[in-house]
């Protein structure tokens, strides 16, 4: 059985706990919250942005592990298991990860806008300790799998990405790495386009044709994609740490056409999909796609010696506010109404509708407001102008609420439907 | 999305591809139109014919097929589960179908006044969310499942089967 299917039709024996999952999405929220207000706090020193420790930074950590990973292990801690066919032998693992990542993530956040060295290392720790026992988690079940190799794979890279940002991160607070621009470039791009671009792209192979309804791209041609993907990647990687920049652009480059290879590859699913009213979550997501390679075009032309001083920052900005967070938000808002449904579905119980589960208006402020402040916020940066950023910055605060509001109304209005079928039928 | 050999699943793929055609038009009508349309509205008496013949179709031929020979087919390789949600689900859609091609075939007839538009309007948008579900959990595991449970002479006496059904109404 496809993957797809069997997340649909399989899922209701291994569905876990709604708290698991929904204890990510809402940390996911408040950390989107955060790091627009950070942002705010930031809007003078975010055009000239370098690295180092400050609200920039804060704001940077607190959308790429408060918002990305974070919703990445809310949903593949649901996911995996119901692909795999295994269930979760005992729940306490993924518990105690969150217990020790949200609250890491937090710490790490503080860390950074105090230039507290010990404040960093302590949330550092904390967050990689969650972290590897989510992955132990997550390694168990696909250690069991033998389909869904597309996933698999692109999880399995994901996770040496992992494995080196958390390294050359925890370096860098503990010192035993000189920061300079080139081993911050690396711990970045493995970050983004490793750790989470590998993410983003394995679950798009599951997930687009899933809610599409349409056949997946072929499994060869999905794994060649992901090989030269993988392959510029550590490229790109190794000749920025080697300084080589000649070499960087021929790794970025075979980056650039895996990912339009990417993108075409998704856009064909979608035209040939039996769904054509996909919502506004797939204005969210088909944008992303747009940035995903416009984002590493504009790195290419930064490293090349474009005359444009913030083309470097700017491509960090595209990569981060344009794609992920545009793609993880879309992605987001398809699966919560998705798992809610599935929870409060009960045998001999009559379903709830997905209208009944999700509202649409938060959603649609949401989308205004992340497509205004991502244009203002990438104008500030492009034109050095703090109002521009500030302004950017208030709207993805609207916007942020507005989510995290979309967030508390699906799981208030599921635990809503899950009590009406515990009712005994009368 | 299906391609799969066996006439007998494209046959059922192809229905879905047509009923959700229909249940897209129906749900951008729908939102579209808070207040009764017209009685002589050409487009919209279109529509509430193709949305009965569909409905019947579904009803009658596709859910009965299912039930009768591919659950039973099906739950003989172990998973029951899935038969039985499917099966859930066509037991609420059946009656919601049955009274929108009712209340369709009036309005055709007759027109709508206020409150039996918002009462179609509502039916309405409650099938196309339910029934795009349900294809959706058909297409993407129990026909791809199919697909690896039959053989070209199963497809036959399945495809046989199906005809019947279609020809004995």
């Amino acid at each position: 059985m496809q993957l797809a299917g069997t997340i649909i039709a399989g899922a209701g024996a291994r569905l876990l706990p709604p708290s698991i999952p929904y204890r990510f999405f809402f940390a996911s929220g408040l950390y989107h919250l955060l790091g627009w207000a950070l942002m705010l706090k930031a809007a003078v020193q975010v055009p000239v942005f370098q690295g180092g420790p400050g609200f920039t930074l804060a704001a940077l950590h607190a959308l790429t592990l408060g918002v990305f990973v974070m919703t990445a292990m809310g949903a593949s801690l649901q996911i995996f298991p119901v692909v795999t066919g295994q269930s979760l032998k005992t729940l306490w693992p993924a518990r105690l990860a969150s217990w020790l990542f949200i609250p890491g993530v937090g710490v790490l956040i503080a860390g950074f806008t105090s230039g507290h060295t010990e404040t960093m290392a302590a949330g550092g720790i904390s967050l990689s300790a969650g972290l590897t026992l989510y992955v132990s988690v997550i390694v168990r079940l696909l250690a069991q799998a033998s389909s869904f190799k597309v996933l698999r794979y692109h999880f399995w890279l994901a996770l040496v990405a992992l494995a080196a940002l958390v390294l050359i991160g925890l370096a860098m607070i503990f010192d035993l790495l000189s920061i300079d621009q080139d081993v911050a470039a690396a711990h970045g791009t493995i970050a983004l386009y490793g750790f989470m671009g590998l993410l983003a792209m394995g679950f798009s192979s599951v997930l687009v044709p899933m809610f599409a309804l349409a056949n997946a791209p072929s499994q060869g041609y999905s794994l060649l994609v992901m090989a030269l993907y993988s392959a510029g990647l550590v490229v790109c990687v190794g000749a920025g740490l080697a300084g080589q920049q000649q070499i960087v652009i021929i790794g970025a480059g075979m980056m650039l056409m895996a990912t339009l290879a990417h993108v075409l590859s998704m856009n064909r699913v979608i035209k040939a999909g039996m769904k054509k009213k996909l919502g506004i979550s797939f204005i969210l997501i088909r944008a992303s796609w747009i940035v995903f390679p416009l984002s590493i075009a504009s790195g290419i032309a930064a490293v090349s010696g474009v005359p444009f001083e913030p083309a470097l920052l700017l491509a960090g900005y595209l990569a981060v506010f344009g794609w992920l967070l545009t793609f993880v938000l879309g992605v987001q808002q398809q699966i919560m109404p998705f798992l809610a449904a599935m929870n409060a579905s009960t045998a001999g119980n009559k379903p709830p509708r997905l209208s009944q589960l999700a509202r649409g208006a938060p959603l649609k402020i949401h989308a205004v407001c992340h497509f205004i402040a991502f244009v203002f916020v990438g104008i500030g940066i492009a034109i050095d102008m703090e109002t521009a950023v500030q302004a950017g910055a208030s709207f993805g605060l609207i916007g942020a609420c507005a989510f995290l509001w979309f967030t508390a109304d699906v799981y208030r209005r599921m635990n809503i439907q899950s009590s009406k079928n515990e009712r005994p039928q009368i | 999305m299906m391609e799969s050999p066996f006439n007998i699943l494209r046959t059922l793929h192809d229905e879905h591809f047509a009923t959700m055609a229909l249940l897209e038009k129906l749900e951008t009508t729908l939102s579209g139109a808070r207040t009764a349309p017209a009685n002589d509205d050409p487009d919209m008496n279109r529509l509430l014919g193709d949305l009965e013949a569909i409905l019947d179709e579904e009803i009658s031929h596709h859910y009965a097929f299912e039930e009768q020979h591919l659950f039973p087919l099906f739950a003989e390789f172990g998973d029951m589960g899935i038969t039985q949600m499917l099966k859930g689900e066509h037991e609420i859609i059946r009656p919601l179908a049955r009274e929108l091609s009712e209340r369709a075939r009036t309005g055709r007839k007759d027109g709508f006044n206020p409150e039996s538009w918002e009462i179609f309007r509502e039916k309405g948008l409650e099938l196309v969310e339910r029934e795009v579900f349900h294809i959706q959990k058909e297409e993407m595991g129990f026909l791809p499942a199919l697909d690896q449970m039959i053989d070209e002479e199963t497809d036959q006496t399945l495809s046989m089967a199906y005809q019947d059904i279609k020809n004995a109404s």
